[in-house]
Protein backbone atom coordinates (compact mmCIF):
# COMPACT_ATOMS: atom_id res chain seq x y z
CA UNK A 1 0.00 0.00 0.00
CA UNK A 2 1.38 3.53 -0.75
CA UNK A 3 2.23 5.61 1.84
CA UNK A 4 -0.80 8.13 0.39
CA UNK A 5 -3.49 5.46 0.78
CA UNK A 6 -2.00 4.82 3.83
CA UNK A 7 -2.61 8.28 5.47
CA UNK A 8 -6.25 8.23 4.32
CA UNK A 9 -6.81 5.27 6.32
CA UNK A 10 -4.69 6.49 9.11
CA UNK A 11 -6.82 9.66 9.27
CA UNK A 12 -10.32 7.89 9.12
CA UNK A 13 -11.13 4.44 9.25
CA UNK A 14 -8.03 3.21 11.02
CA UNK A 15 -8.24 6.00 13.64
CA UNK A 16 -11.94 5.20 14.48
CA UNK A 17 -11.45 1.50 14.73
CA UNK A 18 -13.50 1.07 11.23
CA UNK A 19 -11.12 -1.30 9.61
CA UNK A 20 -11.77 -5.28 9.90
CA UNK A 21 -9.17 -7.33 11.11
CA UNK A 22 -7.40 -7.93 8.21
CA UNK A 23 -6.78 -4.19 6.85
CA UNK A 24 -6.00 -3.05 10.59
CA UNK A 25 -3.36 -5.70 10.44
CA UNK A 26 -1.98 -4.68 6.80
CA UNK A 27 -2.26 -1.13 8.27
CA UNK A 28 0.10 -2.14 11.62
CA UNK A 29 2.63 -3.93 9.30
CA UNK A 30 3.15 -0.63 7.16
CA UNK A 31 3.35 1.56 10.49
CA UNK A 32 6.27 -0.65 11.49
CA UNK A 33 8.16 -0.48 8.75
CA UNK A 34 7.21 3.25 7.46
CA UNK A 35 9.32 6.21 9.79
CA UNK A 36 6.82 8.55 7.89
CA UNK A 37 3.75 7.31 8.23
CA UNK A 38 4.57 6.17 12.08
CA UNK A 39 5.04 10.13 13.08
CA UNK A 40 1.93 11.05 11.04
CA UNK A 41 -0.22 8.89 13.23
CA UNK A 42 1.52 10.19 15.95
CA UNK A 43 0.91 13.59 15.45
CA UNK A 44 -2.78 12.94 14.20
CA UNK A 45 -3.01 10.73 17.54
CA UNK A 46 -1.60 13.94 19.94
CA UNK A 47 -3.14 16.74 18.31
CA UNK A 48 -6.46 15.59 17.43
CA UNK A 49 -7.88 12.15 18.50
CA UNK A 50 -6.30 12.03 22.50
CA UNK A 51 -7.42 15.63 23.07
CA UNK A 52 -10.97 15.68 21.57
CA UNK A 53 -11.66 11.83 22.85
CA UNK A 54 -10.53 13.30 26.63
CA UNK A 55 -13.11 16.24 26.22
CA UNK A 56 -14.96 16.12 29.70
CA UNK A 57 -18.91 16.51 28.27
CA UNK A 58 -20.81 19.02 29.90
CA UNK A 59 -23.21 18.50 32.89
CA UNK A 60 -26.50 19.32 31.97
CA UNK A 61 -28.14 22.36 34.15
CA UNK A 62 -31.14 21.40 36.03
CA UNK A 63 -32.77 24.29 34.76
CA UNK A 64 -33.15 22.90 31.68
CA UNK A 65 -35.57 20.23 32.63
CA UNK A 66 -37.22 22.50 35.22
CA UNK A 67 -38.27 24.75 31.89
CA UNK A 68 -39.19 21.97 29.81
CA UNK A 69 -41.89 20.61 32.46
CA UNK A 70 -43.15 24.23 32.97
CA UNK A 71 -44.25 24.54 29.23
CA UNK A 72 -45.22 20.98 29.25
CA UNK A 73 -47.94 21.48 32.33
CA UNK A 74 -48.55 24.73 30.74
CA UNK A 75 -49.78 23.43 27.76
CA UNK A 76 -51.53 20.77 29.16
CA UNK A 77 -53.43 23.26 31.47
CA UNK A 78 -54.19 25.33 28.34
CA UNK A 79 -55.98 21.35 26.68
CA UNK A 80 -57.47 21.72 29.70
CA UNK A 81 -58.96 24.92 30.09
CA UNK A 82 -59.98 24.05 26.30
CA UNK A 83 -62.18 20.92 27.36
CA UNK A 84 -63.78 23.07 29.99
CA UNK A 85 -64.45 25.92 28.37
CA UNK A 86 -66.78 23.58 26.11
CA UNK A 87 -68.13 21.87 29.07
CA UNK A 88 -68.81 25.02 30.94
CA UNK A 89 -70.62 26.69 27.71
CA UNK A 90 -72.65 23.33 27.67
CA UNK A 91 -73.87 23.30 31.28
CA UNK A 92 -74.13 27.47 30.37
CA UNK A 93 -77.18 26.13 28.04
CA UNK A 94 -78.59 23.58 30.58
CA UNK A 95 -81.70 26.33 31.43
CA UNK A 96 -82.26 26.32 27.64
CA UNK A 97 -81.77 22.77 26.82
CA UNK A 98 -84.02 22.08 29.94
CA UNK A 99 -86.70 24.70 28.33
CA UNK A 100 -86.20 22.78 24.82
CA UNK A 101 -86.93 19.49 26.12
CA UNK A 102 -90.01 20.32 28.13
CA UNK A 103 -91.16 21.94 25.38
CA UNK A 104 -90.99 19.22 23.23
CA UNK A 105 -92.88 16.57 25.76
CA UNK A 106 -95.36 18.87 26.05
CA UNK A 107 -96.06 19.55 22.09
CA UNK A 108 -96.05 15.71 22.38
CA UNK A 109 -98.81 14.89 24.73
CA UNK A 110 -101.16 18.09 23.13
CA UNK A 111 -100.54 16.13 20.03
CA UNK A 112 -101.27 13.00 20.94
CA UNK A 113 -104.59 14.61 23.36
CA UNK A 114 -105.67 16.88 20.31
CA UNK A 115 -105.02 13.76 18.06
CA UNK A 116 -107.77 12.06 20.15
CA UNK A 117 -109.68 15.27 20.25
CA UNK A 118 -109.77 15.96 16.84
CA UNK A 119 -110.88 12.90 15.80
CA UNK A 120 -113.71 14.17 16.94
CA UNK A 121 -115.11 17.78 15.41
CA UNK A 122 -113.26 20.66 16.57
CA UNK A 123 -113.81 24.17 16.92
CA UNK A 124 -111.37 26.74 14.84
CA UNK A 125 -111.65 29.16 17.17
CA UNK A 126 -109.09 27.29 19.48
CA UNK A 127 -106.19 27.82 17.28
CA UNK A 128 -105.89 31.21 18.83
CA UNK A 129 -102.14 32.15 20.29
CA UNK A 130 -101.62 33.06 23.39
CA UNK A 131 -97.59 34.14 24.12
CA UNK A 132 -98.59 35.51 27.28
CA UNK A 133 -96.00 32.52 29.16
CA UNK A 134 -94.87 29.38 28.23
CA UNK A 135 -97.51 26.71 29.50
CA UNK A 136 -99.86 28.78 26.55
CA UNK A 137 -97.01 29.32 24.18
CA UNK A 138 -96.69 25.99 24.36
CA UNK A 139 -100.49 25.37 24.08
CA UNK A 140 -100.83 27.74 21.18
CA UNK A 141 -97.52 25.88 19.23
CA UNK A 142 -99.22 22.48 19.90
CA UNK A 143 -102.49 23.53 18.46
CA UNK A 144 -100.60 24.98 15.26
CA UNK A 145 -99.04 21.97 14.63
CA UNK A 146 -102.28 20.09 15.31
CA UNK A 147 -103.69 23.06 12.67
CA UNK A 148 -101.18 22.05 10.30
CA UNK A 149 -101.14 18.10 10.66
CA UNK A 150 -105.28 18.61 9.76
CA UNK B 1 -42.57 -3.88 26.27
CA UNK B 2 -39.14 -2.51 27.73
CA UNK B 3 -39.11 0.43 30.26
CA UNK B 4 -38.91 3.16 27.50
CA UNK B 5 -41.71 1.97 25.17
CA UNK B 6 -43.87 1.81 28.10
CA UNK B 7 -42.26 5.74 29.50
CA UNK B 8 -43.35 6.50 25.66
CA UNK B 9 -46.77 5.27 25.91
CA UNK B 10 -47.06 7.25 29.42
CA UNK B 11 -45.73 10.15 27.90
CA UNK B 12 -47.72 10.37 25.21
CA UNK B 13 -50.92 10.18 27.59
CA UNK B 14 -49.80 13.08 29.41
CA UNK B 15 -47.31 11.42 32.23
CA UNK B 16 -44.78 14.41 32.73
CA UNK B 17 -42.68 11.87 35.10
CA UNK B 18 -42.50 9.52 31.88
CA UNK B 19 -41.18 12.24 30.02
CA UNK B 20 -38.79 12.90 32.72
CA UNK B 21 -36.90 9.93 31.89
CA UNK B 22 -36.87 9.95 28.22
CA UNK B 23 -35.55 13.46 28.92
CA UNK B 24 -32.57 12.08 31.20
CA UNK B 25 -31.89 9.26 28.98
CA UNK B 26 -30.35 11.85 25.88
CA UNK B 27 -30.70 14.92 27.73
CA UNK B 28 -26.91 14.68 27.78
CA UNK B 29 -26.34 14.17 24.24
CA UNK B 30 -28.80 16.88 23.23
CA UNK B 31 -27.50 19.56 25.29
CA UNK B 32 -23.84 18.79 24.22
CA UNK B 33 -23.93 18.69 20.98
CA UNK B 34 -25.84 21.72 20.85
CA UNK B 35 -23.31 23.22 23.19
CA UNK B 36 -20.63 22.35 21.19
CA UNK B 37 -22.04 23.33 17.63
CA UNK B 38 -23.80 26.89 19.19
CA UNK B 39 -20.83 27.58 21.70
CA UNK B 40 -22.89 29.79 24.14
CA UNK B 41 -24.68 28.54 26.90
CA UNK B 42 -27.80 30.57 26.37
CA UNK B 43 -28.52 29.22 23.38
CA UNK B 44 -27.22 25.57 24.27
CA UNK B 45 -29.98 25.38 26.85
CA UNK B 46 -32.54 26.93 24.28
CA UNK B 47 -31.78 24.53 21.61
CA UNK B 48 -32.36 21.75 24.19
CA UNK B 49 -35.76 22.62 25.37
CA UNK B 50 -36.62 22.95 21.82
CA UNK B 51 -35.41 19.88 20.95
CA UNK B 52 -37.29 18.29 23.68
CA UNK B 53 -40.86 20.43 23.42
CA UNK B 54 -40.01 19.07 19.53
CA UNK B 55 -40.06 15.14 21.07
CA UNK B 56 -43.00 15.91 23.45
CA UNK B 57 -45.19 17.43 20.28
CA UNK B 58 -43.70 14.36 17.94
CA UNK B 59 -43.87 11.41 20.45
CA UNK B 60 -47.24 10.46 19.41
CA UNK B 61 -45.80 9.99 15.95
CA UNK B 62 -42.86 7.92 16.47
CA UNK B 63 -44.04 5.06 15.00
CA UNK B 64 -41.08 2.25 16.89
CA UNK B 65 -39.46 2.20 12.96
CA UNK B 66 -36.56 3.70 13.84
CA UNK B 67 -35.00 3.55 17.13
CA UNK B 68 -35.85 6.00 19.23
CA UNK B 69 -32.50 7.86 20.57
CA UNK B 70 -31.83 7.80 16.28
CA UNK B 71 -34.85 9.98 16.22
CA UNK B 72 -34.34 11.98 19.19
CA UNK B 73 -30.56 12.81 17.97
CA UNK B 74 -31.90 13.45 14.49
CA UNK B 75 -34.08 15.79 16.21
CA UNK B 76 -31.28 17.66 17.50
CA UNK B 77 -28.54 17.47 14.87
CA UNK B 78 -31.27 19.14 12.50
CA UNK B 79 -32.51 22.07 14.95
CA UNK B 80 -29.28 22.90 16.67
CA UNK B 81 -27.37 23.29 12.93
CA UNK B 82 -30.57 25.29 11.62
CA UNK B 83 -29.99 27.39 14.52
CA UNK B 84 -26.47 27.41 13.99
CA UNK B 85 -27.22 29.01 10.04
CA UNK B 86 -29.43 32.08 12.05
CA UNK B 87 -26.44 32.61 14.31
CA UNK B 88 -25.16 35.36 12.41
CA UNK B 89 -22.04 36.29 14.13
CA UNK B 90 -20.26 32.71 13.11
CA UNK B 91 -20.28 33.58 9.86
CA UNK B 92 -17.22 35.00 10.61
CA UNK B 93 -15.89 32.46 13.41
CA UNK B 94 -12.56 31.72 11.25
CA UNK B 95 -11.41 35.54 11.91
CA UNK B 96 -12.21 34.67 15.29
CA UNK B 97 -9.94 31.87 16.07
CA UNK B 98 -6.61 32.84 14.85
CA UNK B 99 -5.18 32.46 18.11
CA UNK B 100 -1.56 30.82 17.44
CA UNK B 101 -1.28 29.93 20.90
CA UNK B 102 -4.46 27.52 20.93
CA UNK B 103 -2.54 24.46 20.16
CA UNK B 104 0.54 25.64 22.51
CA UNK B 105 -1.76 25.75 25.59
CA UNK B 106 -3.10 22.16 24.59
CA UNK B 107 -0.12 20.50 24.11
CA UNK B 108 1.09 22.32 27.59
CA UNK B 109 -0.96 20.40 29.91
CA UNK B 110 0.60 21.36 33.55
CA UNK B 111 0.33 25.17 32.79
CA UNK B 112 -3.71 25.44 32.75
CA UNK B 113 -6.42 23.74 34.48
CA UNK B 114 -9.22 21.85 33.07
CA UNK B 115 -11.47 23.93 32.29
CA UNK B 116 -9.23 26.21 30.31
CA UNK B 117 -8.28 23.05 28.48
CA UNK B 118 -11.66 22.09 27.48
CA UNK B 119 -12.09 25.65 26.18
CA UNK B 120 -9.15 25.50 24.27
CA UNK B 121 -10.42 22.38 22.55
CA UNK B 122 -13.75 23.39 21.69
CA UNK B 123 -11.84 26.78 20.05
CA UNK B 124 -9.93 23.73 17.61
CA UNK B 125 -13.14 22.88 16.52
CA UNK B 126 -14.35 26.06 15.67
CA UNK B 127 -12.23 26.62 12.77
CA UNK B 128 -14.64 23.77 10.93
CA UNK B 129 -17.40 24.31 9.05
CA UNK B 130 -21.01 23.34 10.57
CA UNK B 131 -21.31 19.77 8.64
CA UNK B 132 -17.61 18.96 9.02
CA UNK B 133 -17.68 19.98 12.89
CA UNK B 134 -20.75 17.67 13.60
CA UNK B 135 -19.20 15.00 12.61
CA UNK B 136 -16.23 15.76 14.64
CA UNK B 137 -18.61 16.43 17.74
CA UNK B 138 -20.51 12.99 16.93
CA UNK B 139 -17.68 10.94 16.76
CA UNK B 140 -15.33 12.16 19.49
CA UNK B 141 -17.43 13.64 22.15
CA UNK B 142 -20.38 11.39 21.72
CA UNK B 143 -18.76 8.08 20.40
CA UNK B 144 -20.90 7.20 17.42
CA UNK B 145 -19.73 4.87 14.93
CA UNK B 146 -19.50 6.15 11.52
CA UNK B 147 -23.03 4.36 10.69
CA UNK B 148 -24.38 5.92 13.38
CA UNK B 149 -23.20 9.74 12.44
CA UNK B 150 -24.44 9.02 9.22
CA UNK B 151 -27.82 7.87 10.58
CA UNK B 152 -28.09 10.63 12.83
CA UNK B 153 -27.38 13.43 10.05
CA UNK B 154 -28.81 11.76 7.10
CA UNK B 155 -25.67 11.61 5.62
CA UNK B 156 -23.79 8.96 2.96
CA UNK B 157 -21.02 6.89 5.29
CA UNK B 158 -18.32 8.10 2.41
CA UNK B 159 -19.72 11.57 3.20
CA UNK B 160 -19.37 11.48 7.05
CA UNK B 161 -15.91 9.80 6.34
CA UNK B 162 -14.84 12.57 4.17
CA UNK B 163 -15.85 15.38 6.83
CA UNK B 164 -13.94 13.69 9.49
CA UNK B 165 -10.67 13.25 6.78
CA UNK B 166 -10.75 17.04 6.15
CA UNK B 167 -11.54 17.91 9.33
CA UNK B 168 -8.70 16.49 10.80
CA UNK B 169 -6.37 16.91 7.90
CA UNK B 170 -7.48 20.81 8.66
CA UNK B 171 -6.48 20.60 12.36
CA UNK B 172 -3.24 18.97 11.94
CA UNK B 173 -2.37 21.85 9.32
CA UNK B 174 -3.39 25.01 11.56
CA UNK B 175 -2.57 22.96 14.72
CA UNK B 176 0.89 21.08 14.48
CA UNK B 177 2.50 19.18 16.85
CA UNK B 178 4.90 22.13 18.63
CA UNK B 179 8.00 19.96 18.09
CA UNK B 180 7.25 19.99 14.27
CA UNK B 181 7.47 23.62 13.87
CA UNK B 182 10.55 23.57 15.96
CA UNK B 183 12.02 20.93 13.36
CA UNK B 184 10.94 22.65 10.52
CA UNK B 185 12.92 26.02 11.48
ZN1 LIG C 1 4.20 5.15 4.83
Amino acid sequence: MKCEDMRNLLLTDYLDGELDAERRFQVEVHLKSCYQCKDFFAEVKTQIKNPLDNYEVKKVPDSIWLNIKERIEEQQARAFNISEKINSWLWGWKPALTLALTLIIFVGVFFINNVKISSKAIDKTDTTVYLVDNEEDVAGFGTNIENYFL
Amino acid sequence: MNDLDKFIKDAVNGDVRAFEQIYKASASFVYNVAWSMLRNEHDAQEATQEVFMKVYKELKNFRFASSFKTWVYRITVNHVLNVRKSQSRYKNHEVMVEDENVIDHISDHKEQNKEDEQEMIMKMLDILDPQQKMCMVLRHLEGLSYQQVAEVTRMNLNTVRTHLKRSRELLIKKFPRKEVIEHEM
